[in-house]
């Protein structure tokens, strides 16, 4: 526990992970978001990163892959409308809310999820 | 690092959109002819996007009303009320806009931005909820900057979005505030306040309707969306504005709730900024006398408005979902719509442009707002004009194709 994730355990223990993506950016995710808290082996994490990079991942230029560490308003160009418009989304999927006034605060894709991790079970 | 350099995203934009001709922000109108008539780079235009809804910009009792004033009382307050004290005219425009609304308070603002950003971040503070449209004004998301309250934006129009937001905060002790707008100044689509009403009362939320664009325009006495559908005497607060309808500059709060008056020394927008010139206040209040004794002026907005949705509907452009006093075309392109924009100003005709993010899904917009001034005349040619544009621009199909496609 609280080490990063490896590609076999990952693949052994048949994670909730949504979306295919790297196992790469999976680990560097977990990594970040558990230090200390959630289990980096924990589905829920690996699935919250997972559903963010999802919703976030149609605003990103062409070509470019949304990692955790991606800044969602200066690499993805995207303006504060279509941060709103993803975050409506992870609200309604995750069952959570989201304050506006906390926008600011989440400059990467894995803030975001951290903090939906933070949130989950307690609206 | 230059202190203009956090915007160097929107200068760039700024720069190409104003390579490409003159911008929307630069018109100037060198002379006014009517209410629905200016002098702009040297010829006459109808203007078509200065929100007087029912020509009472240039109404003679409004203007009359305005000289007299300015002679008898100066041409400012010089001050806000708080410190300078009220003009008896500041108190008689309170209690006949309170009565207009069949409420017991009303406070007037100096515009109707401040109206919005001053009620509703002092409603609410620390430990309280904001639930919000998500196509709200910008007033409305500034005053979520400006208060501690937890901001939570529900999905346009949609009391399910906005049920499903209550619901997750429905064990927090703090008040509830919802805020929607009767008509939304984009697009012009309305609220479904009667759904919105329900869900809000079934939370125990307060609701705050903005009329802005509705007062004067809906309802059988003028009031507003929320008379339209009958909720009046269901909604906690309503905000609205004098710039439109009514033809001036200003903004206002409405509410039956007892303690209303506490924001006179509690709401900073409010307190701290000089307060409506004399002027101002009696063209205000003979508008809101027209609005009152003339139902014949909306009658013809609406006439107007039918007349002109329904040819450019007819010609097939995408617009905004209902027939309202704000006919938005929506495009694909700004530089189309900028293209668009700038033809239409050299054949005479003045539109507003809506560009992202000012717009709800990342459309470009040609907005037209329709007055009881325009003449069917003036309408038809507008209509016109942007069809033929709208096929020049390849944003309409050309007739035969039209024809051959009905056929």
């Amino acid at each position: 526990m609280g080490g990063p994730i490896t590609k076999s355990q990952t693949g052994d223990n048949g994670h909730a992970v949504v979306v295919s993506m790297p196992l790469e950016v999976i680990e560097d995710d977990c990594a970040r978001l558990s230090p200390d808290g959630p289990t980096v082996d924990d589905p829920v994490v690996a699935s919250v990163a997972a559903f963010v990079l999802q919703t976030l991942q149609p605003y990103a230029p062409a070509g470019q892959t949304v990692t955790p560490k991606t800044d969602i308003m200066t690499d993805l160009h995207i303006d504060s409308l279509s941060v709103m418009n993803a975050v409506l989304d992870l609200e309604d999927h995750f069952d959570i809310s989201i304050p506006l006034n906390r926008l600011a605060q989440f400059r990467t894709a894995e803030d975001l999820a951290a903090y939906i991790v933070s949130r989950l079970g307690k609206h | 690092m230059g202190i203009f350099d956090t915007h160097s995203a929107l200068m760039a934009r700024y720069e190409t959109a104003r390579a490409s001709g003159q911008m929307p922000t630069g018109v100037v109108m060198d002379r006014l002819l009517s209410a629905t008539e200016a002098e702009i780079n040297g010829r006459k235009t109808v203007t078509v996007g200065t929100h007087n809804y029912l020509g009472l910009a240039y109404d003679p009792a409004c203007i009359d009303a305005a000289v007299e004033a300015v002679r008898r009382e100066g041409t400012g307050t010089c001050g806000s009320r708080i410190a300078n004290g009220s003009f008896s005219e500041h108190v008689a425009l309170e209690r006949e806009i309170a009565d207009f609304h069949g409420m017991a308070h009303a406070m007037v603002f100096s515009t109707g931005y401040q109206a919005n950003l001053g009620v509703i971040s002092t409603l609410v503070g620390a430990g309280d909820f904001l639930l919000l449209d998500a196509d709200s004004h910008a007033s409305i998301y500034d005053a979520c900057k400006q208060t501690q309250a937890s901001a939570i934006r529900f999905k346009h129009n949609d009391p399910a979005s906005l049920e499903a937001r209550l619901r997750r905060v429905k064990d927090e002790p703090g008040n509830k505030l919802v805020v929607v707008e009767g008509i939304y100044s984009m697009l012009g689509d309305m609220a479904p306040l009667k759904e919105m009403v329900e869900v809000a009362r079934r939370y125990g939320a307060y609701i705050l309707v903005d009329e802005a664009h509705s007062m004067g325009v809906l309802g059988e006495r003028g009031c507003g969306l929320a008379e339209a559908v009958g909720v009046l005497n269901d909604v906690d607060f309503i905000v609205g504005t004098f710039s439109k309808s009514l033809g001036a500059v200003g903004g206002y709060c409405v509410s039956n709730l007892e303690q209303f008056d506490i924001l006179r020394v509690a709401c900073r927008p409010y307190m701290f900024t000089a307060s409506l010139p004399p002027a101002t206040v009696a063209s205000v209040r003979a508008a809101l006398a027209a609005v009152r004794e003339r139902p014949q002026l909306r009658e013809k907005l609406w006439n107007n408005v039918n007349r002109f949705y329904g040819a450019l509907a007819d010609a097939g452009f995408q617009l905004g979902s209902i027939a309202s006093p704000i006919v938005a075309v929506c495009l694909d392109s700004e530089l189309t719509t900028l293209a668009m924009w700038r033809a239409l100003l050299d054949r005479g005709y003045y539109v507003n442009v809506g560009l992202p993010p000012a717009t709800p899904s990342g459309e470009s917009l040609l907005r037209c707002a329709i007055s009881a001034a325009h003449s069917q005349a003036q309408l038809d040619g507008l209509a016109e004009q942007l069809i033929s544009l709208g096929r020049e621009y390849g944003v309409l199909p050309q007739e035969d194709l039209r024809r051959a496609a009905k056929a």
